[in-house]
């Protein structure tokens, strides 16, 4: 049976195990008033919509949105029912939910809900807060709801606030009426029992278990962590090196969360590792607020401080060749790339900023390791001069585009659990798996299709 | 069905402002000239039209003042499922509530309703979107799709419905089935035809002319014109699907069956029309109509139906219309003189109207009302008025006077019905039955003039007093004629034993002699019908007026300054 064809209820999914696909397939056939799919993140969006026009689902048939988009909306068309309006351009997002769950729980729109959508699906509900919760309680009430999602994936940052119960509210609420099984990742990479082992090691790990990375399928490789220091490098740099990158293959490299300046060193360290940036992109829009703020040589030399940020060997030749050209020495004359810096401190502004950065990206690119930064920047400058806005403005605009159109991994990226989360990819090494909760520990292993390598002290985990 | 719960016009024509909340099934407006009654129908139709072109002119604005905008809003209940979508048309859900109104979100207990505006600048130029204040706010006005513009449209059937009775673009044929006539190729053909059939047929009279046109083209050089004929243009015979249109058994079309009938049988055809329009516009229902079709027609809109099908707008100057249609379906249409405001006043608001409707009909369709006490204060008036149009003078239907009969008891009740629905109301009556002192108040409130004899008389004994000696003779005569000359002598005989008409002819009536008369006139009943009122008006009343004295020639007086009154607005004499 497809999911519609189900009770309303949860439908627990195990990492792989063809989540995304239940949802497509439920749309075969599907004859009704527009399906509402809501799920956390615009990434998350991006990625239904294109699975949805793989499949050949109609756009007719579904309308898909943020939960917070969603939301956002609702209280836009019905200010008065939600209590709040967000102004200035400041959204206030707890009041923005307390808001839609207002309209809804009032019932004055019931109507409009059953003329406008057949029935509704929540994705990643692991990721809920209890004020999403109430509201999709609250749309359960008028609309038949299915909601999928991995209580072993609930990770979350410090800030996300209060979050439900899966045991005590999501199933009270949500009976399970399915419960998906087929480690189809690992399946189509042509490695069914590697991904049969991890369901084992879900099991083990939702009782509260040790897993044994010792005793693990051949794609699995136990390292013991060394102590900190040149020992522990030389092992990651020998683990990097030992994964069979073939054509197309991605390696994901899970480190700690923080502090995340570690991550960055990481990257900066291990040439060909690139980092995988958080969605909010703080560092581009600060460096954007330095840069944008500043004129002629303060602007050059922010301008080279934030490329040493994003990649290596390029600040001190450069700026030891500036400060002779700028004194007047006698040396070679400036090659484009130092032409275009003297501009900067001549007063031409955002547009030789730019071509510093670009010129750097095109002869440097094999050390950039934060690309993702470098081309947002770009993108950040070229808006800045288009619409003649300041730098700071046109990096949140970047940011805020970028949240919708989806970006791609780094064939080698290093990031945290919470910004692996929901990535798939072939190979995978967990840096160091001491301090792993659970969920994080889970999350960290059911990433890769191929090969997993994790450094931890011991091969039981988590640690007792 | 949808229907128009609230409509707002602001600036359209005669009306400078109006917000009315129609009924749900018939509407049928009344009111003088002038009043606005065919503007409101306008203001639906063009608001609710599916069409997107319109023509303004200057003179569409209140008071030509093109600084002010034209508005005219709709706002629409029992909206099609597919406007309560959300992501479409959420911004534009309103509230509705019966007693509160529009709020600008729907709220507890609230009717979701849309709201329709259409606005006209000085620029002429005319924008429809749908409405909200939020959505406004927002920015984000925008217009209904065309198909829903089309389900919402209303169907006017004005002065002519001939083109319903043809399969044009916009006939009720349209919407009684899905099936359109496949004419395409069924007409290209018949026009193909003609044009064989006509063939040469043009050229015996135009031989010579086609000749010269040969000449000049060999002549000239223009070999292609060489061999000219005369034929049917293929652009002159040209068929659309407007061109399939009824006929009756003998190949006449049923365009030809008259204003009445056509429009009667068009609104027959609504009824049945699977995917008709919710609303009907109607001008001058009684156009054309006997008043038993004029009933038939009505019932055929729903007038009698406990759940409306459909809401019926229409305008008429019938007094069947008034008398079929209940109070609550009845709207007076008026403007407050002072303000320019138009209002909108439901006859059915007070719970009198219905028996005043039934009886008064035709008053209710003049903009100012004299209630009689009786038949006989109504034959005297009528009368009256005959004498004074023999001399030259204005009638009171010229005037824009109804005259009411109150038929004694239910003379206050009418009054008060006309009086505080608006119109301007008169009540002429006896002083022998006195009004109580609420009875008097309340005509007070509701500014109704009143005229009366002095107490205790009856109009009869008024009469009987005030007329000099000469009127006298004439009165009894008449009476004896009517009533047979023994009845009447044994009635004044009864009051005065020894009286002879004759002998006071000649000798003079006395007091006694007045009074006598005057209590047997009102006990006989002497001229209690409207003809006999009409005649004694005519004839002895109005002519003798000047040689009255008294409260007669007073109150006389006071009733014409009262009816010419009207000559001084711009009701009287204005043509509808």
């Amino acid at each position: 049976m497809t999911l519609f064809q189900l009770d309303p209820g949860s439908v627990v999914a195990p990492a792989g195990c063809g989540k995304t696909q239940t949802i497509v397939d439920a749309f075969d056939g599907y004859d009704g008033l527009p399906v509402l799919v809501l799920t956390h993140t615009n990434a998350g969006v991006t990625a239904l919509r294109s699975r949805f026009a793989r499949a050949g689902v109609h756009t007719s048939k579904y309308k898909l949105s943020t939960l917070d988009g969603w939301a956002l909306r609702l209280i836009r068309v019905y200010p008065k029912l939600a209590g709040h309006a967000n102004t200035d351009g400041q959204i206030n997002y707890p009041a923005t939910q307390d808001g839609a769950i207002a309209v809804l729980e009032s019932g004055v729109i019931d109507s409009v809900l059953r003329a406008s959508y057949g029935r509704v699906v929540v994705d990643e509900y692991q990721d809920c807060s209890e004020r999403q919760h109430r509201l999709i309680r609250a749309l359960r009430d008028v609309l038949d709801c299915h909601v999928l999602g991995d209580p072993l994936q609930c990770i979350f940052n410090f800030n996300a606030g209060t979050h439900p119960d899966w045991e005590l509210d999501v199933m009270a609420d949500f009976p399970v009426v399915r419960e998906l099984g087929q480690p189809h990742r690992w399946l189509n990479a042509g490695q069914g029992a590697f991904g049969q082992w991890i369901l084992d090691c879900r099991e083990t790990l939702l009782t509260g278990g040790q897993i044994d990375l010792s005793a693990a399928p051949e794609n699995v490789r136990w390292e013991d962590l060394p102590d900190a220091g040149a020992a522990r490098e030389a092992a990651y740099e020998a683990a990097i090196n030992t994964v069979n990158m073939g054509e197309g293959r991605g390696l994901l490299i899970i480190g700690d969360p923080f502090p995340v300046q570690r991550r960055l060193d990481f990257a900066r360290a291990h040439d060909g590792v690139q980092v995988i940036e958080p969605v909010d992109l703080t560092d581009l829009i600060v460096a954007a607020a330095s840069i944008g703020a500043a004129e002629n040589v303060d602007q050059a030399v922010e301008t080279l401080q934030f490329a040493d940020t994003v990649m290596t060997g390029v600040l001190h030749p450069l700026a030891k060749r500036l400060n002779a050209l700028l004194e007047g020495q006698d040396v070679p004359a400036a090659d484009p790339l130092e032409a275009a810096c003297i501009r900067i401190c001549q007063g031409e502004g955002l547009r030789a900023v730019r071509e510093v950065l670009e010129r750097l990206a095109r002869t440097h690119g094999r050390h950039v390791y934060r690309p993702h930064l470098v081309g947002a920047m770009i993108a950040a400058l070229s808006r800045s001069i288009a619409h003649n806005i300041p730098l700071r403005e046109a990096a949140i605009a970047e940011r805020e585009a970028q949240r919708v159109k989806g970006r791609s991994l780094p064939k080698k990226g290093i990031g945290s659990t919470l910004l692996v989360k929901g990535l798939e990819t072939d190979h995978a090494i967990v840096l160091n798996a001491n301090t792993m909760t659970p969920a994080h520990l889970y999350v960290a292993i059911s990433r890769a299709s191929t090969s997993l390598t994790v450094f931890s002290s011991s091969a039981l985990l988590p640690l007792g | 069905m949808p229907a128009i719960r609230q409509l707002d016009v602001s600036n359209f024509r005669g009306i400078a402002n109006l917000s009315w909340t129609p009924g749900a099934g018939i509407n049928g407006l009344i009111g003088p000239g002038d009043s606005g009654k065919s503007t409101i129908l306008d203001a639906i139709d063009m608001v609710l039209t599916p069409r997107r072109t319109a023509s303004f002119t200057d003179a569409d604005f209140t008071g030509l003042d093109t600084a002010a905008e034209i508005n005219i809003n709709a706002t629409i209940g029992d909206i099609p499922e597919a406007l309560l979508e959300f992501e479409r048309y959420g911004m534009f859900h309103r509230g509705w509530d019966r007693d509160f109104g529009i709020s600008d979100e729907p709220e507890q207990g609230d009717e979701i309703v849309v709201t329709i505006r259409l606005t006209v600048g000085a620029d002429l130029d005319p924008r429809w979107t749908l409405y909200s204040e939020r959505a406004e706010a927002d920015d984000s006005l925008r217009d209904l799709p065309y198909a829903e513009r089309v389900r919402l449209a209303p169907t006017r059937l004005g002065a002519f419905a001939g083109h319903h009775l043809a399969w044009g673009a916009r006939s009720v044929l349209n919407r009684i089935s899905d099936v359109r006539p496949n004419a395409g190729s069924a007409l290209a053909d018949a026009a193909r035809q003609a044009r064989a059939a006509f063939g040469n047929a043009a050229a015996p009279e135009v031989a010579g002319t086609i000749e010269l046109v040969r000449a000049v083209a060999e002549n000239i050089g223009v070999p292609g014109a060489a061999d000219a004929e005369a034929l049917l243009d293929a652009h002159g015979v040209s068929f659309g699907a407007g061109s399939i249109a009824l006929h009756d058994g003998k190949g006449v079309p049923l365009r030809n069956l008259g204003i009445g009938s056509s429009r009667l049988l068009v609104a027959g055809l609504q009824t049945l029309a699977g995917n008709s329009s919710p609303i009907t516009l109607m001008d001058e229902l009684e156009h054309g109509l006997e008043p038993f079709r004029i009933i038939r027609l009505l019932h055929e809109l729903g007038s009698k139906r406990a759940a409306p099908p459909r809401q019926v707008f229409l305008t008429t100057h019938s007094p069947v219309v008034v008398r079929e249609l209940s109070a609550q379906q009845l709207w007076k249409v008026g403007k407050d003189p002072a303000t320019g405001e138009s209002n909108m006043y439901r006859l059915g608001r007070d719970a009198s109207h219905q028996g005043t409707l039934r009886a008064c009909a035709d008053a209710f369709l003049a903009p100012s009302v004299l209630v009689c006490e009786g038949a006989t204060e109504v034959g005297v008036i009528r009368g009256l008025d005959l004498y004074w149009t023999d001399l030259g003078e204005q009638a009171i239907g010229a005037c824009g006077v109804a005259v009411a009969d109150g038929t004694g008891s239910n003379m206050l009740q009418r009054a008060l019905s006309f009086a505080r629905a608006g119109y301007r109301t008169g009540l002429w009556h006896d002083a022998d039955k006195e009004l109580d002192a609420g009875e008097l108040q309340a005509l007070e409130d509701a500014g109704v003039t009143r005229f009366f004899w002095d107490e205790p008389f009856t109009t009869e004994m008024q009469i009987f007093d005030s007329v000099p000696d000469d009127a006298l003779t004439p009165l009894v005569e008449r009476a004896q004629e009517w009533h047979g000359v023994d009845s009447v002598n044994d009635q004044i005989r009864a009051r005065k034993p020894d009286f002879d008409l004759v002998t006071a002819s000649l000798l003079g009536f006395d007091d006694d002699d007045r009074v006598a008369l005057g209590i047997a006139a009102s006990k006989g009943k002497w001229y209690k019908n409207v003809s006999y009122g009409e005649i004694i008006g005519r004839e002895v009343i109005g002519p003798y007026l000047d040689q009255s004295e008294g409260r007669l020639p007073q109150v006389v007086t006071a009733l014409r300054a009262w009816i010419r009154n009207d000559l001084a607005t711009e009701d009287c004499g204005a043509a509808e």
